[in-house]
């Protein structure tokens, strides 16, 4: 979860670079694949994230273990980490770059959870209420959780915006505990 | 039993909801990251603030102690087993605050002010910050009406103003408490018609034990209502068993209790018993949250701690109201060991400190105040004439009689000057002697000292010396009644009221039958 700065500044120019060379998308399938990797093989992490391992020789498995098809443009890019002695960095920086994409693109991921589906009618109303809010573009990730009752509750970053029965029932409770009920 | 109809229940169940409005809620969240021994790693809560109130599942709040660069490090109020990895954590908005108020007065309260006694919710609209700046050099005035603690060797010779900070300090086992405890039960003469009518305001008492056990805190509080000075008084406890951020919180609890009479123009004394404790608590939450240890495994800021604290202790200028907090802070040392680092720390904050010794308390001087080294370094000026004429010769005396008290042991002749120094500064150190729970009031003390200083009990064997005094007292309230309302009133000894003591003595010392 630590998203040290010098990620995310290579993550950043990453991104334009690959802008300015319009080939994002291919760039996007090669962070996702090294991404992958990263996560089912703890031994790649360990190895390029080692002290030990030489930099030009984690170049040499970072291509190997990409099969060697990585786009000029990314290839280029772990070339100059490699230079620059920060080929430890890839991991986090493949893992913040979904998040950069996110920020420069205007694209708001937030997830939303109700007790049963939603309908699509239902979503949409829910993105155009989040569009207004935000501003940008909004993208959905839907969860279930039978326990909210009815409702929904929406998950923006830090933020939450509660619309559920279960927390109407517990501010209901709140209520007539906070206060004293007199018989006349 | 009052009969209760369905209907009723329902109306009321009705009136109760009718001003609930159901709307979305929104609010900042974090994720926990790492739990265990009372702390918790948070990520997210991108917004909180510092020392910021959060809450956690189970209804478990937790207060931000550290702000790092991707994570919050919080300290929990509640049983840390009941929090989870991967928990949400709210945040509340709100930086610890806690109920004040009149409401307040009479109930145990633990630091975040929900009650302990049983006796209901507290109905006050007034709530404050637990931690607050203390006062500014304009907003106070000097200390200068007196703080009557009820015991006459304090009262005498240590005397403590409203708005000071006087620190009790001893070894365990030496009546600290005690004397607390007797200040507390000695306001009690401050909330009656005749106080008023002589304008001395009451004083309000807030009582914070900190990591106490509860039975003795039990104890305190059977005895303040026993003596009825529950009526005016707040215990606030966080007791051993407590865990280590509500011991830390609980004496700036216990200031704003008091600050909220302070600030309204009225005075409190609050009772801090014991830093040492409270010390040890924030060392504890210290360490867990990583910070650098210092000497004695404390952290850096220590001495803040306690300076933040006894600052907010202050005597209001007139603008503001005049009100005051006084603070009696209490530490315990290991074998009388002074120059510990919170002993030393605490005694450069306040201004005076009364010393206990356990030599002077299992030799039966009780209160084991040693007079010698215990000093008032503001209260001199908020003592009442009266007792400031008749403390002077009293100090001289027993420095005397302490300095030849050694000397004495060998056995080997003394002059008769020597003797009469002895005989005087025994019957002083056994005048001095007083019980617990029985606060003495200040003109009784007045004329006690004047006894004793004046050499009016001079032919009384030392044995005897509490008993003549409770002897003249009482032939005195018989037939010379005037003699303490003159004192009461005037605040001053005056030459007749002198003859009038002298002349009393005389009758009774020629009726007083001397033990064998």
């Amino acid at each position: 979860m630590s998203q040290s700065k010098v990620a995310k500044i290579y993550a950043e120019s990453l991104y334009d670079y690959a802008v300015a060379q319009n080939n994002l998308e291919n760039v996007i399938t090669d962070v996702e694949k090294l991404k992958w990797l990263f996560v089912h093989s703890a031994e790649l992490l360990r190895t390029v994230q080692s002290p030990i391992v030489r930099s030009i020789d984690k170049l040499a498995i970072i291509r190997g273990a990409a099969k060697n098809s990585l786009t000029t443009e990314f290839d280029g890019f772990i070339n100059l980490l490699t230079k620059k002695n920060r080929i430890d960095f890839i991991p986090e920086i493949v893992e913040i770059f979904s998040d950069v994409c996110d920020k420069k693109e205007g694209v708001l991921r937030v997830t939303v959870t109700s007790a049963i589906a939603l309908s699509d009618e239902q979503m949409q109303s829910v993105k155009d209420m989040l569009h207004v809010r935000f501003n940008k573009t909004i993208v959905i990730t839907p969860l279930i959780d039978a326990e909210l009752i009815g409702g929904f509750v929406v998950r923006v970053g830090d933020n939450v915006i509660d619309a559920s029965i279960v927390n109407k029932l517990k501010q209901i409770k709140k209520k007539f505990i906070n206060t004293s009920i007199s018989l006349n | 039993m009052v009969d209760i109809r369905p209907d009723e229940i329902t109306a009321i169940i009705r009136k109760q909801l009718s001003g609930y409005e159901s709307e979305a809620v929104i609010y900042e969240v974090g994720t926990v990251l790492q739990v265990g021994d009372g702390i918790a790693r948070v990520y997210g809560l991108s917004k909180v603030m510092a020392s910021e109130l959060v809450e956690f599942p189970n209804e478990v709040f937790g207060l931000v102690l550290n702000l790092e660069e991707d994570s919050v490090g919080c300290v929990l109020f509640g049983d840390c087993s009941l929090v989870k990895e991967g928990d949400i954590v709210k945040r509340t908005g709100k930086v610890a605050s806690m109920p004040v108020g009149e409401a307040l007065l009479g109930r145990v309260i633990n630091p975040l002010g929900f009650p302990l006694d049983g006796k209901g919710i507290i109905e006050t609209k007034h709530f404050l910050p637990i931690e607050r700046k203390a006062l500014g050099v304009l907003d106070r005035s000097p200390v200068k009406e007196p703080l009557q603690t009820g015991i006459t060797a304090v009262d005498a010779m240590i005397p403590i103003g409203r708005g000071q900070r006087e620190l009790i300090i001893g070894d365990r086992q030496t009546g600290k408490t005690a004397v607390a405890i007797d200040a507390i039960i000695n306001q009690k003469s401050t909330h009656t018609e005749e106080s008023k009518k002589l304008g001395i305001n009451p004083v309000y008492c807030v009582y914070v034990a900190v990591g106490q056990k509860s039975s003795t805190v039990a104890q305190v509080v059977a005895k303040l209502h026993e003596h009825g000075a529950m009526d005016y008084t707040t215990v606030i406890t966080a007791s051993a068993s407590d865990p280590a951020p509500l011991q830390f919180i609980a004496p700036y609890s216990g200031a704003t209790v008091g600050e909220y009479f302070r600030d309204s123009g009225r005075h409190s004394l609050v009772i801090y018993d014991d830093l040492t404790k409270q010390a040890a608590a924030y060392r504890e939450l210290s360490l867990l949250l990583r910070r650098p240890p210092g000497r004695e495994a404390y952290p850096g800021d220590v001495f803040y701690l306690h300076s933040r604290l006894l600052e907010r202790s202050s005597k209001l200028s007139d603008r503001l109201g005049g009100g005051s907090l006084t603070a009696l802070p209490i530490i315990e040392t290991q074998q009388g060991d002074v120059s510990a680092y919170i002993p030393t720390n605490v005694i450069s904050i306040t201004d005076g400190q009364i010393y206990l010794e356990p030599n002077l308390f299992n030799a039966g001087v009780r209160p084991a105040i040693n007079v010698g080294i215990s000093v008032s370094r503001v209260g001199g000026s908020a003592q009442i004439k009266a007792l400031r004429k008749v403390a002077g010769s009293l100090k001289l005396d027993l420095a005397q009689y302490r300095e030849l008290e050694a000397f004495a042991k060998f056995g080997s002749d003394l002059d008769s000057s020597t003797l009469n120094t002895l005989s005087r500064g025994a019957r002083l150190v056994e005048l001095l002697k007083q019980n617990q729970y029985v606060p003495i009031p200040i003109e009784k003390q007045v004329v006690s000292v004047f006894l004793g200083t004046s050499g009016l009990m001079d032919q009384v064997p030392v044995v005897d010396i509490k008993r003549y005094e409770k002897e003249f007292h009482e032939y005195a309230e018989m037939r010379y009644k005037d003699i303490y309302s003159a004192i009461r009133e005037s605040k001053e000894l005056k030459d007749d009221t002198i003859n009038t003591i002298k002349k009393a003595a005389a009758e009774l010392s020629s009726t007083f039958k001397k033990s064998e």
